[in-house]
């Protein structure tokens, strides 16, 4: 049986096709191209058709037929797929009122399921909120909400509190024009239901899921969570015909990416009774799911992402969080300036050394974020050992060295123990999660034969290290009986390259005085082929920025294995901040003086780099890059 | 895989398909027709946004028992205007009444209550273009066919204005000062090949200029040039880039021409763009309007546009497409082309970072 999956990132569209090989679900081909929902195309099936070309050259299998559309079933010729599936993060997330009885249960529950999906809840409203009859009811107005989430009433509780709430909704969405009515999802006291369908009828589409609140004591958000994907679909396709098309062609709809994050860790953390961190930092979303003793959490920041949403990242984290992953001094106008530039061109990729480190300094922040509001949401917040990690987005995975994606995990997550890092550059993850529903069998052979990207192991110090001191002892002994033993001083990293498919022991043992490998002072382990990273750095953010200028380029070149790019010493002067990145108001025109310091004065650049050995360092441009422009126009 | 580059027009003929939208929570009329020919500056789209409700509980108020009795002392009905009066009671002059606190429409009577709507902000669109009416998306939008010169920006203040295009003096906007008003600015989109800077914005307030087209500015003066009357737009980016070759060759042609400068303001999930765009009845030097080419892949010989660092707004022509990634100097590895720059460098850049300019 064939399967094609499409996911429709904000910048990225990729495509999987997963078919039987020997007995087994495989990955056969993947494309990827950027998706076309802007200019000049504006139609997302156009990139659909894109990706569709790019496996049919690869397979040398027709996938549409000719009236555009994927063909399903498989032929027998073999062109055409026998199921399609789809996937999307791409969009505004949808805008959802909350509507509850009290704001530390039911309102709580139905914020919990919002996460699961793309939704920015832009109100509560509940019975303690201090509001009026009249304030409640503008809330709804003029918030615009797409959804309303309606909870509250435990099961054989609460009814006529709900239902006043409800007939304030009701009115509200009735009197709102008949084009711009939210949807109502109601996930309360399952005797209300009946009242519900009736109050809305002829009004508003009404979605029944089971009450996320049965009890005081018990939470149930799953059944909500798919009813909020299923609105999640709904409110695509009525906003664009090009979704709707894909809607149309696909065996399930089109699913929220971040649910596959939930079904895929779900999985994973239940069959190998492991802890699973699986994240995925996008351009305008990202998504993290954790895994811990077989419960699985997921959390979706709409307002966390590297490019559509870079700007808002930096107003969430704050620039303090940016700069305790930058390895020079940085004035707030350049980092606002640099974020400001990633909204506007939010595929772009840096290519001066400086513009890496401020790329992946929002990346190392954001991460954090995701992490520190995803803890407080788990059962075991204080869960540091995850036995697998994987990461997703472009900028975790597009990076081109599995060392320095591995880097940046590590860097931020800080996982303790023994951990194995996976990436997804392909969006398998995407696939499998719109595949689970319907063919759960291709889920488990495509996660049981390794299909993502293995970055390595990794064997983590916690603690702080002295720097340069012995911290970690290792010792790898191979099959053939050769060992190899390296002592791995405070603050660095080792990386061993254990050759595909050979099997090693390796012995670890923490000789930093208050270190830790995952509550153990010494770890043996087997070990099969790959990337063995011994991390000893102790805890990277709690660096001075001196050390930050001396320790960052060391640790890339040890996890690529390429030579250290050195900073340039200029870099850690303080930075003139004389222009004001607090917005002057209006009508304050500048005096004489501040015109001559407006103009008469520039600010110092900052040294940037060439992107090939043979260009001499640029640091601005001249009036010759006029002339040189002049040229070519 | 070809690989499809990003496009940001800067034509000085092309066909434009211009989509004007109601703002997403506004409801209204397209009032246009497909295949109707509109003017600059025609209404072809009305539309109101909501505006903050009153609910009044007439049946408290008036000390009754029941609501529905609420009914029968209505003085007015749905639908009605109302201003700060009577809008229930025995009568309209005398004796106990509910007044209505605020001017606007009502828009619901039942269970004792009524809901007055403050009066909505009236939104009415305009063309902004000459040309036809393609397609119009009923309460949404229009799109908008014309032939002419367009050129994309990447940010704007969201002001719009018709006016006259101006390039600015040899001393640069801040040069017009009260003492030495040059009248040809007044009222005018004036272009600048500098940073944007405070003083610029109060030049052009102080001054009465109606736009100015910039190639970038800090950041942080975004906040102003909100609050400015004029529309902005930038061309390249936030900081302190100077204007790509192509892009002021383009303007200075189109000196003393009347354009539509379309300041929007880039949103996090739109895909809409700030525009200039100024409509020619003839095509200049005998071209033909190209089409915009939704399926162009990037080729050797191509000119590009490079969109970040240490590039930013220069152009160059594409010399190789290496099928594997290159490893830059920054230590990335990623699918990259090799361009000439205008000095005869030759350069690796990521693919993500090429603009193509159209035609």
């Amino acid at each position: 049986m064939s399967i094609l999956s499409v996911d429709f990132g904000s910048v990225n569209t990729r495509a999987v096709l997963i078919d039987i090989v020997d007995g087994t679900y495989q990955l056969v081909a993947r494309a990827q191209t950027r998706t076309t929902d802007g200019f000049p195309v504006n139609d997302l099936t156009v990139g659909l058709d894109r990706v569709l070309r790019e496996l049919g050259d690869t397979t040398g299998r027709t996938l549409t037929g000719p009236d555009g559309k994927v063909m399903t079933p498989e032929r027998p010729d073999r062109s055409g797929v026998d199921i399609f599936t789809a996937t999307a993060s791409i969009g505004r997330p949808l805008r959802a009122v909350i509507v509850g009885l009290m704001p530390q249960f039911s309102v709580m529950s139905a914020i919990r399921a919002a996460t699961g999906t793309y939704i920015q809840v832009t109100e509560t409203i509940h019975l303690d909120d201090q509001r009026t009859e009249q304030e409640r009811f503008n809330t709804i107005i003029l918030n615009y909400p797409d959804l309303i989430i309606i909870a509250g009433g435990t099961e054989k509780g609460a009814k006529s509190a709900v239902m006043e709430l409800v007939e304030l909704v009701r009115l509200a969405v009735s009197l709102t024009d008949a084009s711009r009515r939210p949807s109502v999802i109601f996930a309360g006291n399952t005797e209300l239901e009946s009242a519900i369908l009736t109050a809305f009828e002829g009004i508003t589409p009404v979605l029944i899921a089971q009450n996320v609140r049965p009890s005081l004591n018990e939470e149930a958000l799953k059944a909500a969570q798919n009813q909020l994907a299923q609105a999640f679909d709904l409110y695509k396709e009525k906003r664009s015909t090009d979704f709707a098309a894909i809607t149309a062609m696909s065996k399930n709809g089109v699913l929220p990416t971040a649910q596959s994050y939930n079904t895929v860790v779900t999985y994973l953390t239940q069959t190998r009774k492991h802890n699973v961190l699986a994240l995925d930092i996008g351009s305008a979303a990202s998504v993290l799911a954790a895994g811990i003793q077989g419960n699985v959490e997921t959390a979706i920041r709409t307002e966390l992402g590297l490019g559509h949403n870079a700007l808002t990242l930096l107003k969430t984290v704050g620039l303090e969080a940016i700069r305790r992953w930058l390895p020079f001094q940085i004035s707030d106008l350049e980092l606002t300036n640099y974020a400001a530039n990633k909204l506007l061109r939010p595929a772009t990729i840096p290519t001066t050394l400086r513009e890496t480190y401020l790329e992946h300094a929002l990346l190392r922040a954001a991460i954090v974020a995701l992490l520190n509001a995803a803890r407080p949401t788990w059962k075991h917040p204080q869960t540091d050992k995850f036995e697998l990690l994987i990461a997703a987005g472009a900028a975790l995975t597009g990076v081109g060295n599995a060392g320095y994606t591995a880097l940046l995990i590590l860097d931020t997550l800080r996982p303790t123990g023994v951990t194995q890092l996976y990436s997804d550059p392909f969006g398998l993850i995407a696939a499998l999660g719109s595949i689970a529903a319907v063919q759960p069998e291709a889920v488990v052979h495509l996660l049981e034969t390794d299909n993502l990207e293995y970055l390595g192991t990794s064997f983590n110090l916690s603690g702080i290290p002295r720097l340069d001191k012995p911290a970690l002892k290792v010792k790898i002994t191979l099959e053939n009986g050769d060992s190899v033993e390296q002592t791995v001083m405070g603050g660095h990293l080792f990386v061993y390259q254990l050759p595909i498919g050979q099997k090693a022991q390796v012995q670890v043992n923490n000789v930093a005085r208050g270190g830790s490998l995952g509550g153990k002072r010494r770890i043996r382990q087997t070990v099969i082929g790959g990337r063995l990273i011994f991390d000893a750095r102790g805890e990277p953010s709690a660096l001075s920025l001196e050390q930050r200028f001396t320790q960052m380029p060391m640790w890339i070149a040890e996890a690529t294995g390429d030579p250290v790019l050195p900073l340039d010493p200029r870099w850690l002067e303080v930075v003139d901040e004389d222009e004001d990145p607090f917005p002057m108001p209006l009508g304050n025109k500048p005096a004489k003086a501040d015109h001559r310091r407006l103009f008469g004065r520039s600010r110092p650049t900052a040294p940037t780099t060439s992107t090939t050995p043979t260009a001499p360092a640029k640091a601005g441009r001249d009036e010759l890059d006029d002339l040189r422009d002049a040229t070519l126009s | 895989m070809p690989h499809y580059p990003e496009q940001r027009y800067v034509s000085r003929s092309t066909v434009i398909r211009r989509e004007v939208s109601l703002p997403e929570e506004a409801t209204g009329v397209i009032t246009a027709k497909e295949s109707q020919r509109v003017d600059i500056r025609e209404v072809i789209a009305q539309g109101v946004r909501p505006s903050r409700h009153v609910i009044l509980d007439v049946a408290q108020q008036l000390g009754l028992r029941r609501p529905s009795d609420a009914e029968r002392f209505m003085l007015v009905n749905v639908g009605d205007v109302v201003d700060v009066q009577a809008i229930a009671g025995r009568s309209a002059t005398r004796g106990k009444r509910v007044f209505s606190p605020v001017k606007g429409i009502v828009i619901y009577i039942g269970n004792g209550q009524v809901i007055i709507q403050e009066m909505p902000q009236i939104i009415d669109l305009e063309a902004g273009v000459r040309g036809r009416i393609a397609q119009v998306i009923a309460g949404k939008s229009a799109v908008i066919e014309t032939t002419g010169a367009q050129l994309q920006g990447v940010w704007g203040n969201d002001r719009r204005t018709i006016a006259v295009l101006r390039i600015e003096p040899e001393a640069g906007i801040e040069s017009i000062v009260q003492e030495q008003l040059d009248m040809k600015y007044l009222g005018a989109v004036v272009v600048t090949k500098r940073s944007l800077k405070p003083l610029t914005m109060s030049v052009m307030e102080e001054q009465g200029i109606a736009g100015i087209i910039a190639p970038s500015m800090d950041y942080s003066l975004v906040e102003m040039a909100l609050k400015t009357n004029g529309a902005i737009l930038l061309t390249e980016g936030f900081g302190n880039t100077r204007m790509s070759r192509p892009v002021l060759n383009l303007l200075t042609e189109f000196e003393g021409q009347q354009v539509t400068l379309d300041a929007y303001q880039p949103r996090n999930w739109d895909t809409r763009r700030p525009e200039i765009i100024v409509n020619t009845t003839t095509p200049k030097g005998g071209e033909n309007p190209s089409r915009p080419n939704i399926m162009l892949t990037l080729r050797s010989g191509m000119n590009v546009r490079i969109t970040r660092e240490p590039y930013t707004g220069q152009t160059a022509r594409v010399i190789d497409l290496p099928k594997n990634p290159i490893l830059l100097d920054n230590g990335l590895r990623v699918p990259s082309a090799q361009v000439e720059l205008a000095g005869g460098e030759i350069v690796y850049v990521p693919l993500a970072n090429l603009e193509v300019l159209g035609r």
